[in-house]
């Protein structure tokens, strides 16, 4: 930017410090720290199966938070990008690459290159353009698949036999928790900073910031790229959870759980979406209880989808802070 | 390899029943958005609502079709109207409403999926045989004429009353300015009610006239969608009287580029059409028509 | 010394002309930009703003061509505008408001603005909390710490009582004083002309008057515009 003083690296630390001093963001860790933890003593391989699938909702619904959430301009297009991910991984494993850190990485770098490339366009229009491309792009990158699986060297409509990421889910865990964490706090530390402001401000009135001198694009695309590599991300680490990556990675189910995690943990928090820390404690909630109703004893695995999807209608009906937009007065012509 | 003869006559009818259809298709969204504002997310999902209720009251139950045809365009005009006034009444903010109506799109994918065992795919019958007769020298169902027929007469019918009649004015009012539509004692929420009830009609006789040339599945909602909304971005946001030449130039563009490109690309190629429109041409062809006349 | 020349500017909307071939420059810091309801002020303000695209003609600011710009380019080149209808982001703070607008971040001109518009005790207060005077002073203060070397203001005390208006006029005079440039638009002519050096009036797209607050109110043209042509008939 223009002219600014260099703060120091003094001064940017400190205030980092005395951000990550939230009460709310510590007890967040507090929670991931004891998630992490808790299966490794008690409780069964499917109790910390379902919590490493709650790290990599949380992952997601933070993704979605701090992009959505924050700018209000709201991406349909999470299973997309968390596909390319599941995808980006086996087709990496399959070409040779080895070692879970290197895919990961692969994840992260295709994700965010194919977030730019799609919100460098499309964000430049104001209007419900962005929000229905994005819807697109899951429904697209499926036919995408079927229409070509030979021609990227898959065995079947999608990769299978990817490597998991760690021999158990108890030692699989604490490297979620810690990838979690750590996305956590850099959502945190963006959201506070002067990054996050210009957010919020477009969020409030795109045109008011635009006509102070800020250039609202960079921002947006930035954010949304950013949060489409921690999709992709996300993404990787689900194949190698499951040890498969193809079209049902695209699945609707990897939209519709992180935006009621986001959803939800805006209410806990109360300020809306782009609050960031409430998925946290709403992703731990909300999958523990999608896996317990998975249990074969109540016959319900089928059903558990439809009820969650109808659970996020009735938020969004019934929870009207929890979407954000205070309902100030606008007077915006 | 056919000649370019057949080419030609293939691009030709595949193109233009397809057009036609597409256009049967994108009509009900185009003009909700036209009239409410919204995007309608919940639309796709009631061209799979109509398939499954025919599915279960014609082939399970043995129902005559055109009964469970009936019933199908009533239950769909039934849930299109209940949820777009769900969000509509309480909240009218736009986001909220098309995460709202995704959701509910979903949920039904979901509930299909789990009520009709899976992703297996049924066949519904259609109004009449579905058998195949030679136009040009290229073989094309009946069916799809039928459905292309009858929406060259939905178009027609559906201009008329808006360009010529009272009511259809009142509607064109409501487009182009609600606040000052009010003002003349127009409600704006009861010509959205209109608007939602005939959309959600025309969507569901769509399903009732296409569906029986493919299957029913739990993820059908989004071949409707991707084409209504690809087909809205081309003619225009909300510029309904476009839909015709829009939903042809989607049409052509897809089975030109699938008469060449031995995968199926259908989708990619509206995707790929709908990209190039928002990049060059934002207001879509309705767009360029009245930069002109304005200027 | 920041220089403003307006040359044959016009804008039409369809086949209305809003403003025909308007010129008028900046001679001295300040100006008052004056005409009845529908004279095109709030649209060559617009246009000077980026906010709205000229339809032809040139505006040169420090020699530079910013006709057609985009409202955050010519913000950036230093001329931004505030609103007539108050814009405030309703969920910020008066504080982040300006922490999202600051030049180079500085906190020291961040506290000067929220001194110089008085709205020190709102600083912690939400926009969509604070009473429409202090929304009125946000506006302001949002355009001061930005930096820019010229100001437009769009009718910065309409809707204000008189006693809101006062402060805000100081502000004003105090900025003047400080050396920053501004344009204003305004219908309270008796509250802005006694401080500032120029003003142009416009009726109906065309300037009818361009010089000093002293010639103002004895021009003929500007009383036949206000006033109603006095000799008609006669």
């Amino acid at each position: 930017m223009s002219g600014e003083p260099r703060p120091g690296w003094k001064n940017l630390l400190q205030g980092t410090a005395r951000v990550l001093r939230a009460p709310i963001y510590l007890l967040a860790l507090v929670t991931i720290t004891v998630m992490a933890v808790l299966p490794q003593f008690f409780g069964t391989q499917y109790f910390a199966l379902s919590l490493v699938f709650a790290t990599i909702y949380i992952t997601l619904a933070l993704a979605w938070d701090l992009s959505s959430g924050l700018t209000g301009y709201i991406s349909f297009g999470l299973p997309f990008f968390f596909g390319l991910g599941a995808m980006a991984t086996g087709y990496s494993y399959y070409h040779g690459v080895g070692g879970s850190f290197s895919l990961l990485a692969i994840d992260f770098g295709v994700g965010l290159l194919g977030g730019l490339l799609f919100a460098l366009p499309t964000l430049r229009l104001r209007g419900p353009f962005f929000t229905l491309l994005s819807l697109l792009l899951p429904l697209i990158a499926a036919s995408f698949v079927v229409a070509f699986w030979q021609v990227l060297h898959m065995p079947t409509i999608g990769y299978i036999g990817i490597p998991f990421l760690a021999p158990s889910p108890q030692a699989e865990l604490p490297i979620l928790s810690v990838t979690t964490a750590a996305v956590l706090t850099v959502s945190f530390l963006l959201r506070r900073s002067h990054f996050g402001l210009v957010l919020r401000a477009i969020r409030d009135d795109e045109d008011a910031v635009e006509s102070k001198g800020i250039r609202t694009l960079p921002y947006k695309v930035a954010v949304f790229s950013f949060a489409s590599g921690i999709a992709a991300f996300a993404g990787g680490t689900y194949a190698m959870t499951t040890s498969f990556g193809g079209i049902d990675s695209f699945d609707f189910q990897f939209l519709i759980y992180p935006m009621l995690i986001a959803i939800v943990g805006a209410a806990i928090v109360r300020g809306g979406l782009g609050g960031i820390v409430g998925s946290v404690f709403a992703g731990y909630a909300i999958i523990l209880f999608s896996q317990y109703l998975t249990l074969p004893e109540f016959n319900l695995q089928e059903l558990t989808l439809p009820i969650f999807a109808f659970v996020a209608i009735l938020l969004v009906l019934f929870l009207p802070s929890a979407l954000g937009r205070p309902s100030g007065p606008r007077e915006a012509s | 390899m056919a000649s370019v003869d057949s080419a030609i006559a293939i691009i030709l009818v595949y193109g233009a029943v397809g057009g036609a259809i597409y256009a049967l298709i994108s009509l009900g969204f185009t003009l909700i958005f036209g009239v409410a504002r919204l995007l309608n997310l919940v639309y796709g999902a009631l061209y799979m609502v109509v398939g499954y209720t025919i599915y279960a009251l014609a082939v399970q139950d043995g129902v005559s079709i055109y009964a469970a045809a009936a019933v199908a365009i009533a239950i769909a005009i039934g849930v299109g109207t209940v949820s777009f006034l769900l969000f509509v009444r309480r909240n009218p903010d736009p986001i909220r409403f098309m995460i709202g109506t995704l959701l509910i799109a979903l949920f039904l994918q979901y509930y299909f999926s789990y009520a009709f065992q899976g992703e297996a795919g049924y066949i519904i019958p259609g109004l009449i045989p579905n058998t195949s007769i030679l136009v040009m020298g290229v073989s094309i169902s009946q069916l799809s004429l039928l459905a292309a027929g009858v929406s060259v007469i939905m178009v027609v019918t559906l201009y008329i009353w808006v360009e010529r009649t009272g009511s259809g004015r009142v509607l064109r009012a409501t487009a182009s300015d609600p606040e000052t539509a009010a003002l003349f004692g127009i409600s704006p929420g009861r010509v959205a009610l209109l608007v939602i009830v005939l959309s959600s009609a025309l969507i569901g006789l769509a399903a009732v006239l296409v569906v029986p040339t493919g299957e029913v599945t739990p993820t059908m909602w989004t071949g409707p969608f991707i084409i209504a909304f690809v087909v809205a971005i081309v003619g225009g946001l909300g510029k309904f009287l476009w839909t015709l030449p829009a939903a042809f130039l989607v049409s052509f563009s897809q089975v030109t580029a699938q008469y060449y490109i031995p995968y199926d690309v259908t989708d990619l190629v509206a995707f790929a059409v709908a990209i190039v429109f928002i990049l060059t041409l934002p207001r879509g062809m309705g767009g360029i028509w009245e930069a002109h006349r304005v200027g | 010394m920041t220089r403003l020349v307006v040359s044959e500017l016009a804008k039409h909307f369809g086949g209305n002309r809003v403003l025909d071939r308007v010129s008028f420059s900046m001679r001295h810091g300040s100006l008052a930009l004056v005409g009845p309801n529908g004279a095109g002020k709030t649209t060559l303000l617009n246009a000077l703003a980026g906010v709205v695209r000229p339809s032809a003609g040139r505006i040169e600011f420090d020699d530079l061509d910013i006709a057609g710009l985009s409202t955050w380019k010519i913000a950036r080149l230093g001329i931004v505008k505030t609103n007539q209808v108050v814009r405030p982001l309703h969920s910020l703070t008066v504080d982040e408001h300006l922490r999202v607008f600051t030049r180079g971040n500085d906190p020291v001109r961040r506290a000067r603005a929220l001194r110089a518009t008085n709205l020190e005790e709102f600083r912690e207060q939400t926009a969509d909390q604070l009473p429409f005077g202090a929304l009125k002073r946000l506006e302001l203060a949002e355009a001061i710490v930005t930096g820019a070397r010229l100001l437009l203001l769009d009718e910065p005390i309409g809707g204000l009582s008189r006693l809101e208006a006062e402060g805000i006029v100081e502000t004003l005079r105090t900025l003047r004083a400080q050396g920053q440039a501004m344009i204003i638009v305004e219908h309270r002519l008796r509250e802005i002309l006694p401080f500032v050096d120029d003003v142009v009036a416009l009726d109906r797209g065309r300037i009818i008057y361009d010089g000093p607050p002293s010639g103002f109110y004895a021009d003929a043209a500007v009383r036949d515009a206000y006033i109603g042509r006095t000799d008609a008939g006669g």
